[in-house]
C-alpha cells in the first residue's frame, strides 16, 4: 500500500516531467544515470554451455579449467600417470549443462609429440562409453578437430590419453566442444573476470568410488538477455567505478533502495567483497555522501538434486541488494542525490579488484522488495 | 538552536559581564618566607622550610616541602580570599630554574578534600631558566562557591599520574611521593585566568637567544667530517650486526632496522662497501631467517614481532631495495626449504618470500590502529610489503595506486575506515581523518613529538616519490613551524623548543629541544623546513653530536647515514625568507585549528600557546572542564588552565565524572545523523569530536579568544555567537587590526577564530 502510493506518487510526477523515478534500468538506452569506470554487458545464453570440467590430475597452476579459457598461454597440464585407483591415461573432462548430440571435438594438444586418445561419452564410470580412439597429428597446429561418430548424445565428454614412456608434461592448451558457439559457450572465456568455482565432489573410477575430486565451473557472469551496469575496478584507484542518479523517494520514510542483480560467485557480494556501496549525495563538494552497505541480500534458491550430494553449482542466479534510507537522512525531499559505488569490502579497507555483480534495475520503496 | 550551558559556564559569564573593568583584582597575595604576609594568611608549614639564596630566585625567600615522615607529610596550609560568585584562581610563583618538580596536592584543609593536582606535567629540565613561572589553577567551584574565605593546604603528592588534572575518585589513590617539591615563593587567589603579577615583583631578565653551543674538543674541523664518522661507525656497526635471526622481543627492531640499511649501505658510493656482494648476501640472510620463522610459526605474521607496526615493511623494504641484485645472482629461484608445523616443503625463494609478504599484509590490514604514528607506521608497512611483492610478480600484489590509498589514509587524505566506530561516522557522512585541516595530528587534541608526521612523512614521500607526501608533509611543517619558540638549554646556549604543554601525550613541559629540520628540508625543499635546518646549523646543535651514535630505543642506523647527503645538499643554500612566527622582532599572528580546539597567537612580545580541548578526566568522552595555555613573555612565563566557556546543541548525551568534591555531568556533541551514540572509548576506539564543543570562548586578560569548532560542509556546520562583553566597546582584532565593539554579540561563522585585545 504504501509502496504502491510511492510509486504512483512518483509515476504522476515523473510522466509530468517534475520528479526523478522510482525505477532505473541502468543498462538501458537513455537511462537516466551517469557512470565512471563502469559498462553496460548484455548477453544471451546458448541452448548449451559448459558447466563444469575436471582432470585425473593436475600440476599447479595448471588447472583444467584452463583448457577453456580462450587462452592459449595457459593450458591444462600433467606429467606421468594418473594417480591410484586410475590405471589408464590422464584425462579431462567436459561437462555440459544438458545432453546434446555432439558432432566433433577440437583440441590443441600441449606440446608436439602425437597423442594416443580415446573419446568417451556419460559422465559416470559405470555407463562411460568409448566412442572414439585415434592418434593426433602431433606437431605444433593449434586446434585438431576430431569428429566423432554420428549420434553421439551425452552431457559429458571425456578425452583421455596414454601417458608419454617419459613421464614429459602432456596437456591441453584448449578444447572446444563441436557445435558449441564460443566464447558464448566458455563463460570464463568471454569474461576475464568471471569466476571459477572449485567444487569437491565423489567421481566412480574403474568402478571403484573415490572419496572426491575438484570440479571447476565456469560461471555464467550475465543474466540472460537485457543489459546491466557493471562497475569496474581500477588499477589507478583504490575504489571502483560509480554511477550517480536521482530517485523517488518518500519523504519522512525509512526507504529502501534495491538493486538488482546477476550474482555469479558462490558467496555474496557482502561476505566476498568487490561489493556495492549507496552513498547519498548531498551537492556539496565538501560534505561527503553517506554511506550504507546493503542491509539485506536476497537471492533466487535453486534446487538441484543431481549433483552427487555435493553442492550444487550455481552458473548464475538473481540476486537483490537492499539498502536503508533512515527517515532521518531523507528529510522531507521527494527524490535523492545518490551514487553507487563499487569497493573492495564492507570495510573499505581493500582495494576493488573485481566487478561488481551487474545491476539490471535500481528502484526504491517502503520496502525491500523484489520484482 | 538551543543551547546547553553548564553551571561553569553560566558563572563564568556572568563573571565576565559584571567585570569588564577591575578583572585583574587578587584576592590573596601570600609571599613565602615574608613574616608579615604569612601572618596574614595564618600559614601553617610542616616539614617546609624557608630557603634563601643569591643565586636562586633572586635572592627571593621561599618554601619547599621536603621528604618528611610518613605520619607528617610536608605541608603548607593558608587562608584565601575568595569570590563567593565567581571562578577563582590558584597562582603559584615559582622559579623556573628549579631542580626538583614533583606532584603537588591542593586540598581544602579542614577535610582534605582533593582539589587536584597543581604539577601534572612532566618536567625533566628547569622549565624557565633565570626567571619566574607562574602556575595558574581554577578552584573547583563546588568547593569555592558561596565562601569568602576557604583554608587550603598544598601537600607533596602522589606520584606523577600520566594525564589528568583530577584524579577520578573511583581510581585508588596513588602512593604517596617524598621528593622534595620546588619551592614557592608567591600564592595568590584571583578571579581572572590572566595573573597580573604586581609590578614590586621583581623578575629575572629577560630571554635573550643564548650563543651557539661550541664544538667540544675533539670535533672535526668540519660538521660534515663528524657527520661522516657518524655514518661510518654506524656502517661498521651494520655490517658487524649479526641480522640473520628472527626474534619476537623488542630487540627485532634492531634486527630490522640495520637489515633495512644494508641495502643503503650497498648502493651509497661513500660506504667504502659500495656494491658488495657480501652485502647483498648478508641481507638476503637476514630477510631468509624472518620468512623461515614466519613458516615455522605456521605463516602468523602476529606472532612474530612484538608490536610490530614497522618490522614487515622493514623487511620488505630491503628485499624491494635489492631486488634486482638478489635475481641477477639467481637467489630468488633457489630452493628454500620451509620446516613448517605440517611437515617440510621445498619452494623458490621467490614463492617464499611472496608468501612471507602476502600473508604479512593480511594480517597487518586487520589492525591498522587509531592515532598518529601508529597508523602511518602500518600504512607504511603496507604499502612496503605490496611493492615487495610486485616486484616480485607475485600476481596477489596491489597497484601502487592502490597500496598508495593506506599511507593516503594515515595522512588524512582520506578518511579513516579501520575501526568500528570509523566505519560508523563516515557512513553516517561525519568521516574521521587523522589530521586536521590546518596540519595537526587529530588524535585526542594536540600531541607534540609523537604527533608530528614530518618525521615519518618526509622519508615516505622520498621512498614512494608520492606528490600527495610531499604536500602534506610541507604542509604539516608549516603547522608545526608555529609550535618553535626561542629558548636556551641549561647551559645557557640558544635552540629552539617544541611546545608541550598542552599535550595530551606524555604532556611533557618544557618540551625539548625540538628543530626537525635537515631531513626535511633536503627532502622537501620549502622554506620553512630550511629555515629550522639553518636555524639548527646556527645554533651550533650539530657540534653536539657525539662521534658514535648512541643506541638507543631509536636507533636507526639508516639516519646517520642519510644525514650526510641530506646535510651535504642543505648547508650552501641561500638563507631562508621564511621566520618563525615566533622569533624575535617578528610581527604579530594568529593561528587556531579548530579541529583540535588549538590557538596560538603573539601580541608584541607575548606568545600564547593555547588550547579549548586539553586533556582531563571527561577524557575526550564529552565536552571536558579544562583548557590551558602556555603564556611566553620576556621576563616569565605562565601555564594557565582554565574553564573554558562553550556551547552546543543538545543531544541528551552526558559523562559523568566522580570527582572528589562531587559529580561533574557534562555533555556530549549530538552524534552523526543515523547514529545514537558515539564510539565509546579505547582500547577500541575513541572519536574526540564526542567531546568537542562547537563553539569555544574565553576571555583572560586583555584577551578575547572565540573559536567555532564546526567544520563547513558537516552536520554540524553552523554560525555561533559570542556573547556581549558590557562596555567592550573597543576590541582589536589581532589578525587584521579591524577595531570591533564586543559588547555587542558577535557571530562566528563555521570553523572561524577571532582574537581580541580590548583597548
Amino acid at each position: 500500500m504504501q509502496f504502491s502510493r510511492l510509486f504512483a506518487f512518483a509515476l504522476a510526477t515523473h510522466c509530468l516531467g517534475m520528479a526523478a523515478p522510482a525505477v532505473i534500468r541502468p543498462g538501458e538506452p537513455d537511462a537516466p544515470i551517469r557512470f565512471e569506470h563502469a559498462e553496460i554487458v548484455s548477453a544471451r545464453h546458448p541452448a548449451l554451455w559448459v558447466m563444469s570440467v575436471y582432470a585425473s590430475a593436475w600440476l599447479p597452476g595448471r588447472e583444467p579449467h584452463l583448457a577453456i579459457d580462450g587462452n592459449d598461454a595457459t593450458d591444462w597440464r600433467v606429467s606421468g600417470p594418473p594417480p591410484a585407483p586410475m590405471v589408464r591415461g590422464n584425462w579431462l573432462e567436459i561437462e555440459l549443462n544438458q545432453p546434446a548430440i555432439i558432432p566433433d571435438i577440437e583440441v590443441d594438444w600441449l606440446g608436439s609429440a602425437p597423442y594416443d586418445y580415446k573419446v568417451y561419452k556419460n559422465p559416470r564410470d559405470d555407463f562411460r562409453e568409448q566412442v572414439m580412439e585415434g592418434r593426433s597429428a602431433g606437431g605444433d597446429y593449434g586446434l585438431e578437430k576430431i569428429t566423432l561418430p554420428p549420434g553421439v548424445f551425452t552431457r559429458a565428454i571425456r578425452i583421455e590419453f596414454a601417458t608419454a614412456a617419459d613421464h614429459a608434461e602432456q596437456g591441453i592448451r584448449e578444447i572446444r566442444i563441436g557445435g558449441l558457439a564460443y566464447p558464448a559457450a566458455y563463460p570464463r572465456a568471454a569474461d576475464k573476470f568471471a569466476p571459477v568455482e572449485p567444487l569437491r565432489r565423489v567421481l566412480y573410477v574403474e568402478f571403484e568410488r573415490m572419496p572426491w575430486v575438484t570440479v571447476f565451473n565456469p560461471k555464467l557472469p550475465y543474466a540472460d538477455g537485457g543489459s546491466a551496469l557493471r562497475l569496474m575496478p581500477r588499477d589507478d584507484a583504490f575504489e571502483g567505478g560509480r554511477a550517480d542518479f536521482s530517485l523517488a523517494v518518500a519523504p519522512g520514510r525509512d526507504n529502501w533502495i534495491t538493486l538488482k542483480l546477476w550474482e555469479s560467485h558462490d558467496v555474496s557480494m557482502t561476505r566476498r567483497g568487490d561489493l556495492i556501496v549507496l552513498e547519498t549525495l548531498d551537492g556539496n563538494v565538501t560534505q561527503r555522501g553517506r554511506n550504507y552497505p546493503p542491509a539485506l541480500v536476497t537471492e533466487q534458491q535453486h534446487a538441484e538434486q543431481e549433483w552427487y550430494g555435493a553442492p550444487k553449482p550455481q552458473p548464475g542466479r538473481w540476486a537483490y541488494a537492499h539498502y536503508k534510507l533512515p527517515a532521518a537522512v531523507v528529510g522531507d525531499r521527494t527524490e535523492l542525490q545518490l551514487r553507487l559505488q563499487g569497493v573492495g569490502n564492507v570495510r573499505r579497507d581493500y582495494p576493488m579488484r573485481a566487478p561488481a555483480p551487474p545491476i539490471y534495475s535500481i528502484s526504491s520503496g517502503l520496502t525491500p522488495v523484489i520484482d | 538552536m538551543p543551547a546547553y550551558r553548564s553551571l561553569f559556564v553560566t558563572a563564568l559569564c556572568a563573571f565576565m559581564s559584571a567585570a569588564i573593568a577591575g578583572r585583574a583584582e587578587t584576592l590573596t597575595s601570600l609571599r613565602l618566607g615574608d613574616a608579615v604576609s604569612e601572618q596574614a594568611a595564618r600559614l601553617s608549614a610542616v616539614s617546609a622550610p624557608i630557603e634563601t639564596a643569591p643565586e636562586i630566585a633572586l635572592g627571593e625567600p621561599g618554601r619547599r616541602l621536603l621528604p618528611a615522615a610518613a605520619s607528617l607529610p610536608a605541608s603548607l596550609a593558608f587562608d584565601v580570599r575568595l569570590d563567593p560568585n565567581a571562578q577563582n584562581y590558584l597562582t603559584l610563583r615559582l622559579w623556573g630554574s628549579d631542580a626538583n618538580w614533583t606532584p603537588v596536592d591542593l586540598l581544602t584543609d579542614s577535610d582534605s578534600v582533593s582539589l587536584g593536582n597543581l604539577w601534572w606535567h612532566v618536567t625533566r629540565e628547569a622549565p624557565v631558566p633565570g626567571r619566574f613561572l607562574y602556575r595558574t589553577f581554577p578552584l573547583p567551584i563546588e568547593v569555592t562557591r558561596g565562601k569568602t574565605s576557604l583554608r587550603l593546604r598544598i601537600a607533596t603528592a602522589p606520584a606523577p599520574q600520566a594525564i589528568g588534572v583530577f584524579r577520578n575518585a573511583d581510581q585508588p589513590a596513588p602512593q604517596r611521593s617524598y621528593r622534595p617539591s620546588f619551592a614557592f615563593y608567591g600564592i595568590h587567589t584571583h578571579t581572572d585566568s590572566w595573573f597580573q603579577p604586581s609590578a614590586s615583583e621583581r623578575q629575572g631578565p629577560s630571554f635573550a637567544w643564548g650563543p651557539p653551543a661550541p664544538k667540544p674538543a675533539g670535533y672535526p674541523d668540519t660538521v660534515e667530517a663528524r657527520l661522516l664518522q657518524r655514518a661510518r661507525a654506524d656502517i661498521a656497526r651494520s655490517l658487524a650486526y649479526g641480522v640473520a635471526r628472527s626474534r619476537y622481543d623488542t630487540g627485532h627492531r634492531y634486527d630490522t632496522r640495520v637489515l633495512e640499511t644494508l641495502p643503503l649501505i650497498y648502493f651509497t658510493e661513500w660506504s667504502g662497501h659500495y656494491r658488495e656482494k657480501s652485502v647483498a648476501e648478508k641481507t638476503l640472510a637476514g630477510i631468509d631467517a624472518h620468512v623461515l620463522r614466519q613458516a615455522a610459526q605456521g605463516g602468523a605474521p602476529g606472532a612474530m614481532f612484538y608490536r610490530g607496526w614497522g618490522s614487515h615493511g622493514r623487511i620488505a623494504h630491503a628485499c624491494s631495495q635489492m631486488h634486482e641484485v638478489f635475481a641477477a645472482e639467481g637467489w630468488l629461484d633457489q630452493p628454500l626449504s620451509l620446516v613448517t608445523p605440517s611437515g617440510t616443503r621445498a619452494v623458490s625463494r621467490r614463492q617464499a618470500y611472496a608468501d612471507f609478504f602476502h600473508d604479512a599484509f593480511n594480517w597487518r590490514l586487520q589492525d591498522r590502529r587509531s592515532w598518529t604514528n601508529q597508523p602511518v607506521y602500518v600504512s607504511h608497512t603496507l604499502y612496503r610489503l605490496q611493492k615487495a611483492l610486485r616486484v616480485l610478480g607475485d600476481p596477489r600484489a596491489l597497484t601502487e595506486a592502490q597500496a598508495l590509498h593506506y599511507l593516503h589514509v594515515s595522512y588524512g587524505l582520506e578518511p579513516m575506515r579501520s575501526r568500528p566506530g570509523a566505519m560508523d561516522v563516515d557512513d553516517a557522512g561525519y568521516p574521521y581523518f587523522l589530521t586536521t585541516r590546518a596540519g595537526l595530528t587529530r588524535e585526542k587534541g594536540y600531541v607534540d613529538a609523537y604527533g608530528e608526521l614530518s618525521d615519518v612523512l618526509v622519508p615516505i614521500a622520498e621512498e614512494t616519490g608520492d606528490p600527495v607526501a610531499y604536500e602534506f608533509a610541507r604542509k604539516f611543517m608549516r603547522a608545526r613551524s608555529v609550535f618553535r619558540i626561542p629558548s636556551n638549554d641549561t647551559t645557557g646556549n640558544g635552540m629552539l623548543r617544541g611546545i608541550g604543554a598542552m599535550s595530551w601525550r606524555g604532556t611533557t613541559f618544557p618540551f625539548r629541544v625540538f628543530y626537525s629540520g635537515i631531513e626535511e628540508a633536503a627532502v622537501l625543499g620549502d622554506p620553512v623546513s630550511l629555515r629550522l635546518a639553518q636555524l639548527e646549523i646556527a645554533h651550533g646543535r650539530l657540534h653536539l653530536l657525539p662521534a658514535e651514535p648512541e643506541r638507543g630505543p631509536h636507533w636507526h642506523p639508516a639516519s646517520s647515514i642519510r644525514l650526510v647527503d641530506q646535510y651535504r645538499k642543505i648547508k650552501d643554500l641561500p638563507p631562508s625568507p621564511y621566520r618563525l612566527p615566533a622569533e624575535p622582532g617578528q610581527p604579530d599572528f594568529v593561528w587556531s585549528d579548530p579541529e583540535n580546539g588549538v590557538f596560538v597567537f603573539r601580541d608584541g612580545e607575548t606568545l600564547v600557546y593555547g588550547s579549548f580541548f586539553n586533556l582531563d578526566a571527561f577524557n575526550g568522552r564529552s565536552v571536558g572542564d579544562r583548557g590551558i595555555y602556555h603564556l611566553v613573555r620576556p621576563e616569565s612565563e605562565r601555564l594557565v588552565e582554565f574553564p573554558p566557556d562553550f556551547a552546543l546543541p543538545e543531544s541528551g548525551l552526558s559523562v559523568t565524572v566522580r570527582y572528589p568534591f562531587g559529580d561533574r555531568i557534562r555533555p556530549q556533541t549530538p552524534p552523526p545523523p543515523g547514529m545514537t551514540t558515539w564510539a565509546s572509548e579505547p582500547p577500541d576506539w575513541l572519536d574526540h569530536r564526542a567531546g568537542r564543543a562547537y563553539f569555544y570562548h574565553t576571555r583572560t586578560g586583555p584577551y578575547v579568544i572565540a573559536m567555532n569548532t564546526t567544520e563547513t560542509g558537516t552536520y554540524r556546520e553552523s554560525t555561533w555567537t559570542l556573547p556581549a562583553i558590557p562596555g567592550a566597546t573597543k576590541a582589536r582584532d589581532l589578525a587584521t587590526g579591524e577595531i570591533v565593539d564586543l559588547s555587542r554579540p558577535l557571530p562566528l561563522p563555521a570553523y572561524t577564530s577571532r582574537f581580541f585585545i580590548l583597548e
